[in-house]
C-alpha cells in the first residue's frame, strides 16, 4: 500500500480532516516495526492477543488482514506507539473477519508523539451472530484520523464502539466510524467522548447505514464532547441514512463545557472547584473506560487518563 | 414482505395512488421569451421589467459569476440533469396595461386562484391576511395594499419596489445571500422575474398576516422568484407563502431565493406550504425545487422563525437558515417534510451563532412512504466569539413502508466551550402498539395512522399560523390520501 | 447563629430581595413563608452563594463569620447546609463516591479527621437505612432517575452528613408524598439539637406540622413583612397571604 494518495477537506467524507497535507510532508521512507503474539492471519484458539506497531520517524505504511474462526472468542490489543521521536507519517490497515459466532474484542490505544501523523483504517465484516467490540484511547499524534467500517453481514451480528479521545495544544484526532447494517436483527451501539483543551480539534463523524430489508435492526450512537478551554473545537456528524422501516435507530450529540449549575451543587455539598471539575471530568471519562472487561488494560488506560487529565484539565 | 404488517402495505398502496387536486392548467396567452439562457435573455427580461442600469449590471455580474459555479451534487438526491437552454425564464399573462386595481385582472386569472382555494377578491378573503399573487414570472396582483399603507408597511412586487423603493432594495438585495454564494442562487441573481418585497418600518407591529401565493402555469418555464423582507427595529412580520403548479409530464425549475433581514428587536416569521406538483406515482414529471432562503438576525435580540410544511416537489433542495449575528438573537426552523411515491427531499436548516448568547431550535420532522427518500441536512455552527450560545435540535423520521429511505444528516460545529449544543434523532415505523392502543379505542387503521402522523408534526404544525395549520393539515392528509380515512 | 442584616439581592438584573434582615439563635427553627416569587428560593441561594445572584448591600453572619465573603464550599465548611428544591442529577457520579468526596472535603476544611472507607460506609448505611435509602440508590449515579422523594431524601441524607450549624430547607416538602414528608421530617428533626439552627423555607404550613417552627415570618416582595409564632403559620393558612401581605 502505497502512503500516497492521501485524500483533502474537500471530499465531504474528510471535510473535517485534511490528510493531504500529510502527504506533502517531506520524510525520509521507513516501515512500521510489528510485533505482538499473533500466531497466524486465522485465529482458531480464543485466548488474548497483541499487535503493536511502532511508528519510525519515516513515512510508513502496513496493511493486516486477520480471520477469526467460527465462535472462537479472542481479545486483540492493539497498540500504536512511535520507535523515536519526530515527526512520522503512519498509514496503518486493518482488515478484520469474524467468522459465524466469533467474538472479538479490539481494544486499541493510539499514544503516537504529538508530532506524529496518522491514519489508520479498520474494517471489519461480522458474520452471523459473532459479535465485535471496539474500544479505544487516542491521545496521541498531531494529527490522525481512525476510519471503522463495520459491516454486518448477517443475520444476529453485533458491533460496539466505545472510544475515548484526549487532546490538547495544537492535536487534531478524528474517529470516522461507518456501521452498515446489511442483515435483519443487526445492532450496534456507539459511545464516543471528546475531552479536549488547548487549541485541540476533536472530530466525530458517524454514519449508521440501514440496507433495504434489514428490518428489526437496532442503531444507537452517542457523541458527547467537553470543552475545557476557550479555542477548543469540536465537529460532530452523526449521520442516520435508513433504507427499512421496522428499525429503532437514534443518535445524539452535545457539545459543552462542565455545567455551572452542576458545579455549583458540587461546591455547595464542600467540594472546591478543581475537586468538583475533577470528580465530573472523571465521571465523564469513566463512563468509557469503566466499559473495558480486560481489568490490566482497564487500569493501564485509567491511569493514563489519570495522568493526562492532571497534566491537562 | 419481513416485519411489514398488512396495514403498512396498504398503506403504501395508498400512497402510490395520492391525489394532486392542483394540477389543472389554465388556459391563458402568456407572453414568453424564446427558450435558452444567455446574456439576451437578461437583457430580455430586464427590459419587459423597465428596470434601472444597476440592476441589470448585477443580473449581468450574477450570471457570469453562475456560468463559472457547479451544480451542488453533495445532497443525496438523483436527478436527470437540468438543460439549462430547454427553459424559458419568461413567462407572464398577456395584459395591455398592468392592473391598477382587483377589477383589472383577466378574470380567468382571479378564477384560477379562487379555484386553488385563494380568492383574491377582498371581500372573500380571509380578514386579516394580504395576498401577493405570481403567477409564472409576474405578481398579478397585490391585496390589501392600501390598509398595509396605512401602517407604513410597504408590501408589493419586487419589481415594483425595484421602481417604487430602490434605495431599500439596493441596499439589502444580495446582503443576505450574496450573489456567488451557490450555483442556483447565482442563477436565480441572472434571470429572477418577480417575487415580494416587504418593508415593515421601525416599532410596527404588522396588522396582518401577509402572504404570497405562487402559481407556475406556464409550460416549459421554471420560476425564479425573489423575495426580500426587511424589518426594522422592534418591528413584527408574519409571512406565508404558498405554492403549486399544474400536473406535467416534464420536470419544471423552480429556483427562488428569500432573504429576511430583522434588525435590532424586531421578528419575522416565515411560513411555507410548499405543494409544487410532486410527478405521478412512477415519478415522471415534478417540480424540480431548488431553493435558498436565509435570515440574517443583524440586531440585538431579533428573531428569525421559518415553518414549512413540505409535500409537493419531485426534487427538493432546501435549507431556510439563520444568521445570528444580533446579541441575544434567536433563530428556529420547525419543518414537516412528506416524501412519497418517488419524491426526493434533501432539506434542513443553518444555524450560524456568531453573536453573543444567540438561541437557535431545530425541529424537524420527516415522514418517508412509497419509495421516497427524505433527508435532513442541518448545520449548528458556533463562532469562537458566539459566548452562551445554545442549540437544540430534534429530528424524528417516520418510515411507512420498507421501500422509502429516511435519513439524518446533521453538522455540529462549535468554536466556543460556553455554547451548549445538544442534537437528538430517531428514526422509527408508526409503531404497532400505538396503532392497537388506537384500534383499541374504536379507530379504524387509516384513522389511527392519521392521527399518530398529526401527532407526530404537531409541534410544527403548531408553529403555523392559524390559517395554514389547517390547510396543513388537510395537505397532509391529502398527500396520504387512501390510508388516511 | 445566623444574622442577616438589610440584605439586598439581584438575579437578572431584577431587584428580588429588597432588605431581609433575620436573626436566628442557636437551636432556633425559623420558618419563611410566603406567596409565589416572593424570593423564598433566592433567600436560599444568596445564603449558599450561587452564581449569578449578586447581593448588591447588606450583610450575612453565620456564626461570626462573613458568610458573603465566602466561596460556596467554604460556607458549607463554616456550617451551612441548603436542601434544594430541585436537586440537579449528575450522570456519571456514583451517589456513594460522591457523598464520600463532599464529607471528606468538609471535615477536611474543618479540621477534622477524615473517615476512612469502611467507617464512612457503615456510616453511611445506617442514616441511609432510617431514611428508607435502598443500598442499590446509593450505587447510582447521583439523582439520576431518582423519584421526587428520592431526591429529597438524598439531600435529607447529606445534610445528616455534612452536620451543619444552619440549615435551609427549601421547599423540601414539595413532591413529597405524606408518608415521605414524615420520614424526611423526622430526619431533619434527628438533626435538631440545641447548637444546630434550621430555616425552613415553605410555601405551605403542611411541612411545619411535622417541623414545629419557634418563629414564622412572612417574605413579600422581597422582604419581611410579618413576623410572628407558630400560631402565624396557622393563620396564613386559613385566611392566605393576601390578607397579611
Amino acid at each position: 500500500m502505497s502512503p500516497e494518495g492521501w485524500p483533502s477537506n474537500t471530499l465531504e467524507a474528510y471535510r473535517y480532516t485534511d490528510l493531504s497535507k500529510i502527504g506533502a510532508l517531506e520524510l525520509p521512507d521507513g516501515s512500521i516495526q510489528c510485533t505482538g503474539s499473533l500466531p497466524a492471519d486465522i485465529l482458531t484458539q480464543a485466548g488474548r492477543y497483541t499487535l503493536e506497531h511502532f511508528i519510525p520517524a519515516a513515512r510508513c505504511a502496513s496493511a493486516r488482514y486477520l480471520r477469526v474462526a467460527r465462535g472462537v472468542e479472542v481479545t486483540l490489543v492493539e497498540t500504536l506507539t512511535s520507535a523515536a521521536p519526530g515527526v512520522g507519517a503512519a498509514r496503518q490497515k486493518l482488515v478484520i473477519e469474524l467468522e459465524d459466532g466469533a467474538r472479538l474484542t479490539h481494544l486499541r490505544r493510539q499514544q503516537l508523539e504529538t508530532s506524529a501523523f496518522h491514519w489508520g483504517e479498520t474494517k471489519i465484516t461480522v458474520a452471523r451472530d459473532a459479535s465485535y467490540t471496539y474500544m479505544a484511547l487516542n491521545s496521541g499524534a498531531a494529527l490522525a484520523r481512525q476510519d471503522l467500517e463495520i459491516t454486518l453481514a448477517a443475520l444476529g451480528a453485533q458491533a460496539a464502539v466505545y472510544a475515548l479521545q484526549l487532546l490538547s495544544e495544537d492535536q487534531q484526532g478524528d474517529l470516522t466510524t461507518v456501521i452498515e447494517h446489511q442483515a435483519p436483527q443487526t445492532t450496534s451501539d456507539q459511545l464516543i467522548k471528546n475531552v479536549l483543551t488547548g487549541r485541540a480539534r476533536g472530530v466525530y463523524q458517524g454514519r449508521i447505514r440501514v440496507a433495504p430489508g434489514a428490518q428489526k435492526t437496532n442503531g444507537q450512537q452517542q457523541s458527547r464532547a467537553l470543552l475545557l478551554s476557550p479555542q477548543a473545537e469540536m465537529n460532530t456528524k452523526p449521520e442516520l441514512e435508513i433504507f427499512a422501516d421496522d428499525v429503532s435507530c437514534s443518535h445524539g450529540a452535545a457539545v459543552g463545557a462542565l455545567d455551572e449549575q452542576v458545579l455549583y451543587y458540587l461546591r455547595a455539598r464542600g467540594l472546591s472547584c478543581p475537586q468538583a471539575r475533577s470528580l465530573l471530568i472523571g465521571a465523564f471519562v469513566d463512563e468509557i473506560l469503566e466499559k473495558i472487561a480486560a481489568p490490566d488494560v482497564q487500569s493501564a488506560w485509567q491511569r493514563e487518563a489519570q495522568t493526562w487529565l492532571q497534566q491537562h484539565a | 414482505m419481513p416485519g411489514a404488517d398488512p396495514h403498512t402495505i396498504r398503506t403504501v398502496a395508498a400512497l402510490g395512488e395520492a391525489r394532486y387536486p392542483h394540477g389543472f392548467e389554465t388556459a391563458i396567452e402568456s407572453d414568453s421569451a424564446p427558450k435558452g439562457l444567455g446574456e439576451d435573455t437578461i437583457r430580455f427580461i430586464s427590459a419587459k421589467k423597465n428596470e434601472p442600469d444597476w440592476l441589470l449590471q448585477w443580473r449581468l455580474s450574477a450570471f457570469k459569476l453562475w456560468q463559472g459555479l457547479r451544480e451542488p451534487n453533495w445532497a443525496k438526491l438523483n436527478y436527470t440533469p437540468v438543460d439549462y437552454q430547454d427553459i424559458s425564464y419568461y413567462s407572464a399573462p398577456k395584459q395591455k396595461t398592468a392592473p391598477k386595481s382587483l377589477d383589472e385582472v383577466d378574470p380567468e386569472l382571479l378564477k384560477t386562484y379562487e379555484k386553488l382555494g385563494i380568492p383574491l377578491s377582498e371581500q372573500k378573503l380571509l380578514a386579516g391576511v394580504a395576498v401577493d399573487a405570481v403567477f409564472d414570472s409576474v405578481s398579478v396582483v397585490t391585496t390589501f395594499r392600501e390598509e398595509l399603507k396605512k401602517a407604513g408597511v410597504i408590501f408589493c412586487s419586487i419589481s415594483e419596489a425595484v421602481r417604487e423603493h430602490p434605495e431599500l432594495v439596493q441596499k439589502y438585495l444580495g446582503s443576505v445571500v450574496p450573489v456567488a454564494d451557490n450555483f442556483f442562487a447565482a442563477l436565480n441573481c441572472a434571470v429572477f422575474t418577480d417575487g415580494s418585497f416587504v418593508y415593515v418600518p421601525p416599532g410596527v407591529r404588522c396588522p396582518m398576516e401577509l402572504s404570497t401565493y405562487f402559481r407556475i402555469n406556464a409550460k416549459n418555464t421554471g420560476q425564479f422568484e425573489r423575495t426580500l423582507i426587511i424589518a426594522d427595529k422592534g418591528s413584527y412580520v408574519s409571512y406565508l407563502e404558498g405554492c403549486t403548479a399544474p400536473q406535467r409530464d416534464e420536470n419544471q425549475l423552480h429556483a427562488a431565493v428569500v432573504e429576511l433581514i430583522a434588525l435590532e428587536d424586531a421578528e419575522i416569521k416565515y411560513s411555507t406550504v410548499q405543494n409544487w406538483y410532486p410527478g405521478d406515482k412512477d415519478g415522471k414529471g415534478g417540480i424540480y425545487n431548488f431553493v435558498t432562503k436565509r435570515g440574517a438576525c443583524r440586531g440585538a435580540r431579533s428573531k428569525i422563525s421559518w415553518t414549512q410544511v413540505e409535500t409537493g416537489s419531485a426534487i427538493t433542495w432546501k435549507y431556510p437558515s439563520c444568521i445570528l449575528q444580533g446579541e441575544g438573537s434567536v433563530g428556529e426552523f420547525y419543518s414537516v417534510a412528506l416524501t412519497t411515491n418517488h419524491q426526493q427531499a434533501d432539506t434542513g436548516t443553518k444555524m450560524i451563532h456568531i453573536g453573543k448568547n444567540s438561541r437557535s431550535t431545530i425541529i424537524s420532522k420527516g415522514i418517508s412512504a412509497g419509495q421516497s427518500q427524505n433527508t435532513y441536512r442541518g448545520l449548528v455552527r458556533v463562532l469562537p466569539r458566539a459566548d452562551g450560545a445554545q442549540n437544540y435540535t430534534r429530528c424524528d423520521s417516520l418510515l411507512l413502508g420498507d421501500r422509502c429511505g429516511a435519513h439524518t444528516v446533521p453538522y455540529i460545529e462549535s468554536k466556543n466551550p460556553t455554547a451548549r449544543l445538544e442534537h437528538e434523532a430517531t428514526a422509527s415505523k408508526v409503531s404497532d402498539d400505538q396503532l392497537f392502543y388506537c384500534r383499541a379505542r374504536g379507530l379504524d387503521e387509516d384513522e389511527a395512522v392519521g392521527l399518530i402522523i398529526n401527532g407526530f408534526c404537531r409541534e410544527v404544525l403548531q408553529a403555523l399560523p392559524m390559517e395554514f395549520a389547517v390547510e396543513a393539515q388537510k395537505l397532509i392528509a391529502l398527500s396520504l390520501e387512501g390510508s388516511v380515512g | 447563629m445566623l444574622q442577616i442584616s438589610d440584605l439586598h439581592a439581584r438575579y437578572d438584573g431584577k431587584d428580588i430581595l429588597t432588605g431581609v434582615s433575620l436573626s436566628i439563635k442557636p437551636g432556633e427553627v425559623h420558618a419563611i413563608m410566603g406567596p409565589n416569587g416572593a424570593g423564598k428560593s433566592t433567600l436560599g441561594y444568596v445564603l449558599s452563594g450561587r452564581p449569578q445572584y449578586e447581593v448588591t448591600s447588606g450583610q450575612v453572619q453565620l456564626a461570626g463569620q462573613d458568610l458573603l465573603a465566602l466561596e460556596p464550599e467554604q460556607r458549607v465548611a463554616a456550617g451551612l447546609f441548603l436542601a434544594f428544591q430541585y436537586p440537579v442529577e449528575i450522570p456519571g457520579v456514583s451517589t456513594m463516591n460522591f457523598l464520600r468526596t463532599a464529607v471528606n472535603a468538609v471535615r477536611k476544611a474543618r479540621g477534622q479527621a477524615e473517615h476512612d472507607a469502611p467507617s464512612f460506609l457503615r456510616l453511611v448505611r445506617e442514616k441511609a437505612k432510617a431514611l428508607g435509602i435502598s443500598e442499590e440508590m446509593l450505587k447510582r449515579p447521583l439523582n439520576v432517575g431518582f423519584s421526587g422523594g428520592e431526591k429529597k431524601r438524598m439531600e435529607t441524607l447529606q445534610m445528616l452528613l455534612l452536620e451543619p450549624k444552619l440549615a435551609v430547607l427549601d421547599e423540601t416538602d414539595s413532591g413529597l408524598d405524606i408518608d415521605a414528608l414524615k420520614v424526611v421530617a423526622q430526619g431533619v428533626n434527628s438533626l435538631r439539637g440545641s447548637e444546630r439552627s434550621l430555616l425552613v423555607i415553605t410555601h405551605y404550613q403542611r411541612l411545619l406540622d411535622y417541623i414545629k417552627p419557634d418563629f414564622v415570618h412572612v417574605l413579600s416582595a422581597g422582604r419581611i413583612v410579618k413576623s410572628g409564632g407558630p400560631e402565624l403559620a396557622l393563620e396564613l393558612e386559613a385566611k392566605g397571604y393576601s390578607h397579611v401581605a
